[in-house]
């Protein structure tokens, strides 16, 4: 019991400590953010004031980064379904320590990926268009609604199992830190006192959320590879874009995970509650999703290799052996086989390796959004050269501006919100205790 | 004498039959029946009265139905189908005719030993669209009230989900509405009223206005478009099988613009018949066309009656007559002297080449044949060789082939109908090529090898 109490101090003491002391590299990180942030919307003004001619966008290519960081971003947003959703559903005990992060991981990519959407427009404003002139007929508008959908509920499911967190906040840091914070945390936390009804009120809101955020989260990435599935480009002709764009996006929003959870764990000494056990865990989940991302492609691949269609030719060539082949290549082995590999070697299966893997998987899902784009829009619709597409500064500038808003918004989130659920692996900790089972930090170790 | 009788006859009676209404010999007789005017696509019957000269109605007896058609350019008559007399001696047929013009329909009713015909003539207008592709596949009971319910039936439940998390702030106060907590004493009046705002039910309160939002989008999206079809306006005008819109051709101008000026209606004609979609808008040419502003108005006669190998398409009197090419030879004219301003075409303005100071040039700088083959071949041949005439082919053609007697004469420059073709200077014809004249330094390659002697 002795040992018990002083974890849960720990705990507590742990998820308080970054809401309560700010480094100078705290300030140093989100001045750099900033400052990518503003050459950016730099970036964007001059896109703007002389229209999409300023990016390498034309009328045969006229998708870009900006598209592939919409899929990209969408896609690692369904880090916090995965883990967070269906290991909760399955009840998967572990995930405990890191569903915060995962189901903020899936907020904040939401929103970076929402903004690329607005970004592609050359004219901003006419965004409006899809409110006024929808039609249910366009994937377009199945878009806004999927991914308007996907947000508010994953806000929802952020913001649910974290009200005990902030009320636990509101508590220990109410008058102690600016008046904003208190009376923001005491705002948030809604009067949670922890009575037996809030508890069950909380649970059942959690137990509807749970259930209903997975078939959207589903929806909102099948909805996004119909973009491309429902255009008739010979490249994008594909039943199973939609299966492959989930399996996709739950792959690279494992491997943000896990590359989110390592630096956390680092800067805010967390190593006692994100175990290797933890990144063990989500390696496995990963290499689970690399097989099935192999998969994917082999019966995507094979049945239009073997068929051969007209058209196919040109696909084929410049994915496997011309311009696409070292992007392709790298996505294939370097994103799919390596992970694999290296979680099938114990010796490699530590955080670094694990890290390492997840790195090569965000890189090559990066990669292969890219190609999916560009390669589908290339291939001339008639007897022409294939189009080309180099992007300019402005869309390398604006793209470093998503990843900075993605950290940016990450790295105050861990300053104001509590990063680990501490409500419920307490609560989890007690059910442990009672079934006399060791401490999940301490067990693993 | 009999064989003759009879077709004289024949012929007689397919003359009357000709005519609209009654057509009758000997002692039956055929009315043909039917509207006078009718629009493209509309069902209309053709009726036939078979009776005996006294009025005594034929049952039985078999009326054959013709119309006139054309098909890929083959105009005839079709047999439209054969129908059998009623009672009262009446048999009808259902027509729909898809042209637009006057349309002829003929009947033919014969009893073994005679035949009779009457014809109608039907004037067929402009109609509505009479083809329209129907898109997709029409499930019943699908639509976008489907998606819609999809749509609130999510939304529902988080809405619901929503307010159970107001339950939860709202079950404290009721509980204990009386507690005070320390930061409440610290500032009584800001936190209190900080506590007051409900977090659960402004969330919640936003997404029910998202719901909506999002519904309506879906609930309206039908209507956005005009794709209920509102009268008068269709989205999809697939196939009109009249004239009411024929194929404008790739002009740009309307007759209407001729204003009696004849450079300004020569532009109009040469816009509107196409000439500047290769030639160039100004006449200047373009990778697919040559300049034409150098052709005479005789050469321009011909070539435009005549088309070109390589894509000039010829045009008939009844297209273009003489006057309006008279009127695009102004035009060119006029371009010919724009041009000249704006580049230098040919050698206008710049010195003019002389045919005599080099005529005796250092052996090595001579030029060969190769030389002036080079120059030839790309500016002369592409018409030159394949169209009659001088050739650029080889040495031989190039020097004697052509209408005109011998191109090159070796030594004379000046007396080479080769060469008062390149400079201008020729007695007939028109400066050549047509797009322009060749550099100054290719046709002094050509000179100086005439000069030269005009060796092999």
């Amino acid at each position: 019991m002795e040992s018990m109490t002083s974890w849960r101090e720990r705990l507590e003491e742990t998820t308080l400590e970054p809401a309560r002391t700010t480094t100078r590299n705290y300030y140093v990180v989100v001045g750099v953010l900033l400052a990518v942030i503003a050459w950016a919307l730099f970036a964007y003004y001059v896109q703007l004031r002389d229209g999409l001619v300023v990016t390498g966008l034309r009328d045969r290519i006229s998708w870009g980064l900006y598209i592939t960081m919409f899929v990209f971003f969408i896609g690692i947003s369904h880090a916090g379904t995965l883990i967070s959703a269906i290991l909760r559903v399955a009840n998967a005990t572990w995930r405990t320590p890191v569903t915060r992060m995962a189901e903020f991981i899936t907020a904040v990519a939401l929103m970076t990926g929402a903004l690329f959407v607005v970004v592609d427009l050359g004219r901003p404003d006419r965004f409006l268009l899809v409110i006024a002139h929808g039609r249910w007929q366009s994937p377009i508008v199945w878009d806004v609604v999927a991914v308007t959908t996907y947000l508010t509920a994953s806000l929802l499911y952020l913001y649910l199992p974290m009200i005990p967190d902030l009320a636990f906040f509101r508590d220990r840091l109410g008058g102690k830190v600016a008046r904003w914070r208190s009376g923001l945390y005491r705002l948030l936390a809604i009067n949670w006192k922890g009575t037996d009804t809030q508890k069950s009120q909380l649970h059942s809101s959690i137990s509807i959320m749970m259930i209903l955020i997975i078939p959207i989260a589903v929806s909102v990435h099948t909805v996004v590879s119909w973009i491309f599935a429902m255009t008739l480009r010979e490249a994008w002709n594909s039943a199973i874009f939609g299966f492959f764009f989930v399996a996709g996006a739950i792959f690279s929003g494992i491997a943000t995970l896990i590359i989110m959870m390592a630096l956390l764990r680092r800067v805010y000494r967390l190593e006692e509650f994100l175990t290797e056990k933890h990144f063990q865990y989500l390696g496995f989940l990963m290499a689970a999703m690399a097989g099935v991302m192999l998969y994917a492609n082999i019966s995507e691949y094979v049945t239009a290799g073997f068929k051969f269609e007209e058209g196919s030719e040109f696909i084929f060539r410049q994915l496997f052996v011309a311009e696409f082949a070292p992007y392709f290549w790298f996505y294939l082995i370097g994103g799919l086989i390596i992970p694999i590999l290296l979680m099938s070697i114990p010796r490699m299966r530590t955080i670094s390796g694990i890290v390492s893997a997840a790195v090569l998987v965000d890189l090559a899902m990066w990669v292969e959004r890219y190609f999916i784009v560009v390669t589908g829009l290339r291939a001339p619709l008639l007897p022409y050269e294939p189009a080309n597409y180099a992007p300019t500064w402005v869309e390398w500038s604006i793209t470093a501006g998503g990843f900075a808003f993605f950290a940016l918004l990450v790295t105050l989130f861990v300053k104001v919100f509590p990063i680990m659920a501490v409500y419920e692996m307490v609560e989890e900790q007690d059910v442990r205790a009672a079934a006399r089972l060791p401490a999940s930090g301490e067990a693993v170790t | 004498m009999m064989r003759r009788f009879f077709t004289v006859t024949l012929a007689a009676a397919m003359a009357i039959g000709a005519l609209p209404g009654v057509a009758g010999a000997a002692h039956l007789v055929i009315e043909a029946s039917g509207p006078q005017e009718v629009i493209v696509g509309e069902e209309l019957e053709i009726g036939a009265s078979v009776h005996l000269a006294d009025g005594t109605p034929v049952p039985g007896a078999t009326v054959v139905f013709f119309a006139d058609s054309f098909f890929a350019g083959v105009s005839g008559e079709i047999r439209l189908g054969a129908v059998v007399t009623n009672g009262l001696g009446v048999a009808t047929f259902p027509l729909v005719f898809s042209v637009r013009g006057v349309h002829r329909v003929r009947l033919e009713v014969g009893d073994g030993t005679e035949t009779q015909q009457a014809g109608l003539t039907i004037g067929v207008n402009n109609g509505p669209q009479i083809v329209a592709s129907e898109a997709g596949v029409e499930i019943p009971g699908l639509g976008s009230w489907l998606v819609t319910l999809v749509i609130a039936v999510v939304w529902a439940i988080m809405i619901v989900a929503a307010s159970w998390m107001m339950r939860v702030s709202r079950t404290h106060r009721e509980e204990d509405d009386d507690t005070t907590t320390p930061e409440d004493e610290q500032s009584p009046n800001g936190r209190r009223r900080m506590g007051r705002i409900n977090v659960a039910a402004i969330a919640t309160g936003v997404m029910v206005l998202l719901a909506v939002g999002l519904v309506a989008v879906l609930i309206r999206s039908p209507d956005t478009h005009h794709n209920l079809d509102p009268e008068g306006y269709s989205r999809s005008p697939v196939a009109y099988l009249d004239a009411a819109y024929v194929y404008p051709g790739p002009g740009l101008v309307d007759d209407a613009v001729l204003t009696g000026d004849a450079v300004a209606d020569g532009r109009a004609q040469f816009l509107k018949l196409g000439c500047a979609g290769c030639h160039g808008i100004d006449a200047q040419g373009a990778a697919s066309a040559r300049s034409p502003v150098f052709a005479t108005r005789q050469w321009l006669g011909t070539v435009v009656r005549t088309g070109l190998p390589g894509g000039m398409p010829a045009y008939a009197a009844s297209d273009l007559s003489d006057a309006d090419l008279d009127t695009i030879h102004a035009f060119l004219l006029e371009a010919r002297d724009v041009l000249a301003d704006e580049v230098p075409v040919g050698n206008g303005g710049s010195a003019p080449i002389s045919t005599t100071t080099t005529t005796v040039a250092g052996a090595a700088a001579t030029p060969g044949f190769a030389d002036v083959q080079g120059i030839l071949q790309p500016n002369c041949s592409s018409c030159h060789g394949t169209f009659g005439g001088w050739s650029a082919a080889d040495y031989d053609s190039v020097l004697n082939s052509g209408d005109n007697g011998p191109a090159v004469i070796p030594g004379d420059p000046e007396g080479s109908i080769l060469v008062q073709k390149l400079l201008g200077t020729q007695t007939f014809g028109s400066l050549m090529p047509p797009a322009g004249s060749l550099s100054d330094s290719d046709i002094r390659v050509i000179v100086d090898w005439i000069a030269a002697g005009a060796a092999r």
